[in-house]
């Protein structure tokens, strides 16, 4: 009996095993845990990850809150909204200095940048191996990424970033990142080069900026290079001249602006309408209005309009009016789901042109002519508003050799449709110059006064992710009561002499 | 050892100490008083005096609870006696049954170490349950159900994510009926769980429904139903004197605020006041003329809040036969519970039915099932930012919220508001707008075993069980927002939902042998094999073609996504126990899991547990005369590995939502294209288990014939390597890394007394009190990582911060000088830029108390909460503060003072003089405001029962009950507990949640 009982227990034993383990082999556990609704990295063709690079970039980092919130400092709209968008227009260091705020665009920004460097990746190595127009176009989105990044935020993350390798990226000297950002850019321009003279098309439809265009990449590619170049003409004065032949060999190319048309009201709205109609924080300000008023501009009916039927047009930049919301009006376009958003805009370089002259001692009167027509048409179309011809002719008659500052006038309304970001550059720049071509009013700018300590950011706080999970971030960013309040005493390095 | 040592002569001097008083008698009055002043106010001096009602008592009832059996893990009956880590167990007539309708609510207040954090009152509203603090950063610290010996699923299936808006969603554990509950264990320690393996890290609530015990010749049927009224459990009542506007001098109805002049002086403003326009008396309110309603109005005092909430109801109705056969048992029962809630729309109803049959065939063979189907369905409303109440809490007392029209006259998408349109009208939204959550689910198992006796007395067995179940379930949820929703101005529909199904098999053998007198023997091994199927989706379409027709047909943009995950987990295990001479208990477990969800390598865990009883009263010393009847100590170890959800590297369509966006502007595929982008979480290869060790050790006693019962236990907890999603760097690229980090380690302390007080054929009286204390410590989290999110908005979120407790309140806090005094900017308060830990949420400790007593035919039962300390951020009450709607903000709207702190430009004192209302703005505009005490006294539950007269075979009764009903808390204006989430942040983060309830009602049972 005993022996049946030891049997059975030996029987059992090996029963219970066998069972057990037919079920979970190595292998068969593989196959259950395989993801079968979501493709593995390396098995994408890249051409699907230039879509959204080329969005994300357009929607998050250039036409996102970057620019929402800079449009408040270069006083191109009026944030109201009783909200975060209040606290910027009063400069109130709980937003503008706290790493919170820009959190997801940093991120996002990054992640994009991510995206883009597989790209790069999978064209030098991968599956997309030899596509030297995907890898110039990835090339260019790289260079807009990092730019947008180091001239917002100053030094940051780069040589150690995108590694999941690299938990704690160390960070780089806005110096090295200005230089490797136009080494990078020529690299894209032989890219695009060696495509078009391989006759290389392989992007099609995925490539929503272009429609695969390589040529209209490398237009693009110059004029980023032209931006770029005058971005640091404070430290560089010579890349004025440089600028401007980049930015001839972008015309020459054919560029016709960096637009982002996709947009339709169904299934892609434009970043500045879908904030407007998700928060209506975003009003006209007086500040463009006044620009525009004594130029009896006909933008002015399109930026400035009456959306609440409160009376109220526009505000004064820091007025109490941006605590109260469904109150300032709003410029037309945002509430436009279907306005284009612009990485860089055929007006912007033609100013970048007719500056260029005007600092070098030439005629710049066509450039800026072709810059304020541009700039019309963008105000009307964005806007569903038609401006008649005749009255864009006779605007653009009314300047005779147009002097430095009415071209960075001009630019400043111009990028008040959606280049704002572009617009805090010149901003910063020209300072450092020592020139102020835009007279800034927003009282907050100083804290208690005239002799106040600054309130204007001269740069924007990190993103919250690396200040709490990167303690290289964490120790720029600083600690205790005066944490982030660097962004008020120190100018970038691009930004001064 | 040292402090073992110590603690052991501690505790022999107490007992000698004990012993001494008992023998003599001038002494007893005084151990008794000494014992009754902890908690039991003078009942004990009544029972020592009166010797002959101690005489009256039902000795062999106490003795009864000494052999008393408790369910284990795997459904393994134990004498409680034996057991070497606590267990705490519930019987079902010791919850709050009635009027209740989740197990959550049914158990709140009744067991130590068992922290239940209700999200609100409303129908359906998940509730956080944590036993002995949490284990995982950020994955679910929810234990593990149990029913009838099949583990159930209970967690959310969808998380509420940061939880800033949108309705909250039910957690799977409103399947179950309260009602079905016979007892309920709670096996709160990991060597208590071990045997249940990589699941049961957090703990094991197993559950046993009702059945048959008495053998009888006919079924009993029992027939209950209670209905009850919920009202708000704490009402706020916000200020009626100011208007809208931003400032004193103008009203504006255009404001986010009430900060305007006085309601009575509205005709006289300047330009919207009819004294000057030829309507005295009155003044004009465009949003009025908008309803189309005549504009001019005379200013008048409007309860807005009253006027919206409505008394909820509950009904609960079970019906259920129930016999014992001479070789078989069987029960049935079907259950209906409904409930409308405070807040118009919100409801739920839930049928269950249920069926369970045990059948002895022969001596040696049994079998038996049990099923279960459940059938729920919840209408809830959106909190935080797209609140319903948020408008209804901030309506300013001028405007008539109700009484206004709610939409443009002939256009029902254009809706008006006395708040800009950015947020719904609350009676707009009521009108228009669904969340909806329904769930069809079957559960349940069947199982054979196999007796086998033998050895020269019988005195072994071999019990071999076979057990299979499944819990399959699908829910089809659903968000409508019409078209002209703040939210979406276009409409949209998303119907979403997973099916589930769950297939479990428990295969154990069971040795049992005693050898001569004093030993006796267990052995078993088993395996188990859990294996799931998960299908995931979801439909959206938005921009509808017209208002009146939210549905999908009626969309233009659509959107799907489907994802399937599998896993299964195979088991093995086994455990050894040996007692001797019942007195001293040793026992020991080991589990292997094999878990699909690890990488390739790294799939095996295994985990160890031991535990040792020793029930010293069995010592000679203790047996004759002693004051204590029972006493044991009690100490264990345990290991328990947990996996995580590896996959490879992966890619996804992007989506475009969040931040600032009410909505998905961008939705994939655009004009037929579509894009691929990295997945932000990498996976780590090398991922490894994440450990929990588990020290526990207690002390059972019990006194005075049983009538005392105190259990203490103390255990401590050490979770390593971590597997979570470590958040990066977004400089990475990435936003996690799903790899080991991190570190927590937890001390916790139970206490738990019963008492006896009376017990009498016609009266009876036990008292009871839980107290746990815990102190979750985030000792590291991961190189670099100083706190992680759990949820939130971008100030203030609930974090994980290394060095505090878990989990901690993160935001913007006050500037301070160095003596603690505000630093003050144009005297005004300032805020740091970045964000700090502002508070743990931890409390000191949380209690329960418990009564129930009997005279005669009438009993009562009564449970009170005590929370003391904690911290939780609430929105509700800083933004109403902040707008100036609160009573508290009434001093504050007129006026100027100079307030007191350190000017921050000087390092004086401060001298500048500022309006009342700026300072007041400026205060509650920094997080740190918004942190209150959680402390609070609540009435769980009080149930008056009185039975009727038997008739025939009829026993009747008839109760009334109240519930939650709030005595005290720190916290102005709400209840404490109404909050955000269904995870790891929820109890510590509100603003505008659904708020929690108070409930009254009454009902009878019959029994026959």
């Amino acid at each position: 009996m005993k022996r049946n009982i030891s049997y059975t227990i030996y029987l059992l034993a090996t029963l219970i095993a066998a069972v057990g383990f037919t079920g979970c082999t190595e292998s068969i556990m593989d196959d259950i845990n395989k993801n079968t609704s979501n493709p593995p990295v390396s098995s994408v063709d890249a051409r699907f990850q230039l879509t959204n690079a080329i969005m994300s970039m357009a929607f998050t980092t250039y036409g996102g809150l970057y620019s929402w919130t800079v449009a408040s400092y270069t006083e191109q709209i009026f944030g109201d909204g009783g909200a975060q968008m209040m606290y910027a227009e009063m400069r109130d260091p709980i937003v503008t200095a706290a790493p919170t705020t820009f959190n997801n665009e940093w991120n996002n920004t990054y992640h994009n940048l991510l995206n883009i460097s597989q790209i790069i990746d999978k064209c030098e190595n991968g599956v997309n191996k030899g596509q030297e127009d995907l890898l110039g176009m990835a090339r260019v989105l790289k260079v807009l990424g990092f730019q947008a990044l180091t001239e917002l935020h100053g030094d940051i993350p780069f040589s150690e970033a995108l590694n999941d390798g690299i938990k704690n990226p160390k960070l780089d000297s806005q110096e090295k990142i200005y230089q490797s950002l136009l080494a990078e850019i020529d690299k894209a321009i032989e890219s695009l080069n060696k495509a078009i003279s391989g006759s290389q098309s392989s992007c099609g439809a995925q490539d929503i900026l272009y429609g695969g265009n390589v040529k209209k990449w490398l237009g693009l590619a110059y004029a980023v290079k032209a931006r770029l170049l005058l971005d640091g003409s404070v430290r560089f004065p010579t890349n004025i001249q440089n600028a401007l032949a980049s930015a001839e060999a972008a015309i020459s190319e054919g560029f016709s602006g960096a637009e982002l048309s996709i947009f339709n009201g169904v299934d892609a709205d434009n970043s500045w309408a879908a904030f407007f109609r998700s928060r209506h924080y975003s009003g006209s300000s007086e500040t463009v209005v006044k620009l525009m008023e004594v130029r009896n501009d006909p933008r002015l009916a399109i930026y400035a309009t009456d959306y609440f039927d409160s009376g109220i047009l526009y505000a004064a930049p820091g007025s109490s009016l941006a605590s109260t919301i469904d109150n300032v009006g709003a410029p037309a376009w945002v509430s436009n789901e279907a306005a284009t958003i612009h990485l860089l805009s055929e007006a912007s370089l033609r100013f970048i042109m007719a500056e260029c002259k005007a600092r070098l001692g030439m005629d710049a009167t066509e450039d800026f002519k072709q810059g304020v027509r541009s700039s019309l048409r963008d105000y009307s179309n964005s806007a569903r508003i038609a401006i008649e011809d005749s009255d864009v002719d006779s605007y653009v008659l009314s300047f005779d050799k147009p002097d430095l500052k009415e071209i960075m006038v001009q630019k400043y309304l111009s990028q008040s449709r959606d280049e704002q970001i572009e617009t805090y550059n010149d901003l910063r720049r020209c300072m450092a110059n020592g020139e102020e071509y835009i007279h800034l009013t927003n009282p907050n700018n100083k804290d208690g006064g005239d002799n106040g300590e600054n309130r204007w950011p001269y740069s924007l706080p990190y993103g919250n992710s690396d200040v709490v999970s990167n303690p290289n971030v964490a120790a720029a960013f600083g600690t205790g009561n005066s944490a982030g309040y660097y962004i008020f005493k120190q100018p970038l390095w691009l930004f001064t002499k | 050892m040292k402090y073992f040592n110590k603690i052991l002569a501690y505790f022999v001097g107490f007992v000698k100490f004990a012993k001494r008083l008992h023998y003599n008698d001038s002494m007893k009055q005084k151990s008794i008083f000494l014992l009754s002043s902890l908690f039991f106010s003078t009942s004990f001096s009544i029972y020592a005096q009166n010797p002959e009602l101690k005489d009256s008592l039902n000795k062999d009832s106490f003795n009864a609870t000494l052999d008393e059996v408790v369910v284990t893990a795997l459904g393994i009956n134990k004498e409680r006696k034996g057991l070497g880590y606590s267990v705490s167990n519930l019987d079902g007539s010791d919850l709050n049954i009635n009027g209740a309708t989740s197990i959550s609510g049914a158990i709140q207040g009744k067991v130590s170490g068992v922290d239940i954090r209700p999200s609100s009152g409303s129908p359906g509203a998940s509730a956080q349950v944590v036993i002995r603090g949490a284990r995982s950063f950020s994955d679910s610290n929810r234990p593990l159900y149990v029913i009838d010996g099949m583990p159930v699923a209970a967690n959310p299936d969808y998380s509420t994510g940061n939880s800033t808006r949108g309705a909250n969603l039910a957690d799977r554990s409103i399947d179950f009926n309260p009602e079905d509950i016979e007892s309920i264990s709670f096996l709160k320690g990991q060597a208590a769980s071990a045997l249940y393996g990589i699941r049961a890290s957090n703990g094991v609530v197993i559950i046993t429904t009702k059945r048959a015990r008495k053998k009888e010749n006919r079924p009993t049927v029992t027939f209950s139903t209670n209905l009850s009224a919920e009202i708000l459990s704490r009402r706020f009542h916000p200020q009626d004197l100011y208007s809208q506007g931003t400032k004193l001098s103008a009203f504006d109805p255009n404001a986010a605020s009430n900060w305007g002049p006085l309601i009575s002086s509205l005709p006289d403003d300047s330009k919207y006041g009819g004294n000057s326009q030829g309507h005295p008396g009155k003044y004009y309110n465009p949003k009025l003329e908008q309803a189309g309603l005549d504009p001019w109005v005379t200013p008048a005092i409007h309860d807005n809040i009253g006027d919206f909430f409505n008394t909820g109801f509950t009904e609960n109705t079970s019906f259920s036969i129930t016999q014992a056969l001479e070789n078989a048992t069987y029960s049935f029962g079907i259950n209906n519970t409904y409930q409308s809630g405070v807040v118009p729309t919100t409801d739920m109803n839930r049928w269950n039915v249920r069926g369970l049959v045990d059948w002895t065939l022969s001596k040696s063979w049994k079998t038996g099932f049990s099923a279960n189907f459940v059938s729920s369905s919840i209408h809830s409303a959106p909190t935080a930012n797209n609140a319903i109440v948020n408008t209804v809490y901030q309506a300013p007392a001028e405007y008539d919220l109700k009484g206004t029209p709610y939409h443009v006259p002939g256009d029902p998408t254009k809706q008006v508001s006395y708040r800009p349109t950015v947020y719904d009208n609350p009676y707009w939204e009521l009108a228009n707008n669904e969340y909806y959550q329904h769930t069809v689910r079957g559960f349940g198992n069947a199982y054979l075993e196999y007796l086998l006796k033998f050895g020269a007395e019988n005195d072994m067995s071999l019990r071999i069980r076979e057990q299979a179940g499944l819990d399959v379930y699908t829910t089809s949820d659903s968000d409508v927002l019409e078209k002209g929703s703040a939210g979406s101005n276009g409409g949209s529909i998303s119907n979403y939902g997973v099916t589930k199904n769950i297939f479990n098999n428990l295969l154990t053998a069971n040795y049992n042998a005693l050898f001569g007198e004093d030993f006796d023997f267990d052995a078993m091994i088993g395996s188990e094999i859990e294996n799931r199927n998960n299908r995931w989706r979801s439909y959206t379409g938005s921009n509808f073609s017209f208002f009146g027709l939210p549905t999908m047909g009626n969309a233009t943009v659509y959107t799907s996504h489907e994802y399937i995950s599998r896993s299964r987990t195979v088991g093995f295990f086994g455990s050894l126990s040996l007692a001797w001479k019942s007195m001293i208990y040793l026992n020991a477990t080991g589990r292997s899991d094999i878990v699909s969800s690890m990488p390739r390598n790294h799939r095996t865990f295994f985990y160890p547990s031991v535990s040792l009883a020793w029930v010293f009263t069995e010592l000679p010393a203790f047996r004759a005369g002693s004051v204590l009847d029972f006493g044991k100590l009690r100490v264990s170890f345990a290991e328990v590995g947990q996996g995580g959800s590896y996959k490879e590297n992966y890619m996804i369509v992007p989506t475009y939502s969040g931040g600032m966006f009410t909505y998905s502007p961008v939705v994939y595929p655009i004009n037929g294209l579509d894009s691929y982008v990295p997945y932000q979480q990498v996976y780590d290869p090398n991922l490894r288990p994440q450990n929990t060790r588990n020290i526990e050790w207690g002390l059972d006693l019990e006194m005075f014939d049983h009538r005392l019962k105190i259990g203490y236990t103390m255990a401590y907890q050490d979770v390593k390597d971590q597997i979570f999603s470590i958040p990066s760097a977004g400089s990475t690229g990435y936003r996690y890394m799903l790899s080991n980090a991190g570190r927590i380690c937890t001390w916790s302390n139970e206490i738990e007394i019963s008492g006896t007080i009376l017990r009498h054929p016609d009266y009876e009286l036990n008292v009871g009190m839980n107290l746990s204390t815990l102190d979750n410590k985030v000792v590291s989290l991961a190189p670099g990582v100083e706190s992680i999110m759990l949820g939130g908005f971008t100030s203030p979120q609930i974090r994980a911060e290394e060095g505090h407790t878990y989990p901690s309140i993160y935001g913007t806090a006050f500037q301070r000088a160095e003596n603690g005094e505000l630093l003050l900017s144009k005297g005004l308060p300032v805020a740091t830029a970045g964000s700090i830990c502002i508070a743990d949420c931890a409390p000191d400790f949380i209690s329960g108390f418990n009564l129930n007593g009997r005279w005669k035919r009438i009993s009562i039962a009564a449970s009170l909460s005590w929370q003391k300390g904690g911290n939780m951020y609430h929105g509700t009450n800083m933004t109403l503060n902040y707008v100036g709607a609160t009573k508290e903000s009434i001093p504050w709207h007129e006026g100027t003072f100079v307030a007191e702190g350190i000017d921050v430009a000087t390092g004086e004192k401060n001298t500048v003089e500022v309006d009342r209302q700026k300072y007041y703005q400026a205060y509650y505009a920094i997080t740190e405001s918004g942190v209150y005490d959680m402390s609070f006294v609540k009435l769980r539950d009080i149930t008056l029962t009185y039975r009727l007269p038997k008739f025939g075979n009829f026993n009747f009764d008839i109760f009334a009950f109240a519930h939650n009903v709030l005595l005290w808390s720190k916290l102005p204006n709400f209840d404490p507990e109404s909050s955000q989430g269904n995870g790891n942040m929820g109890g510590y983060f509100e603003r505008f949640s659904m708020p929690a309830t108070t409930s009254i009602g009454g009902g009878f049972k019959v029994t026959f």
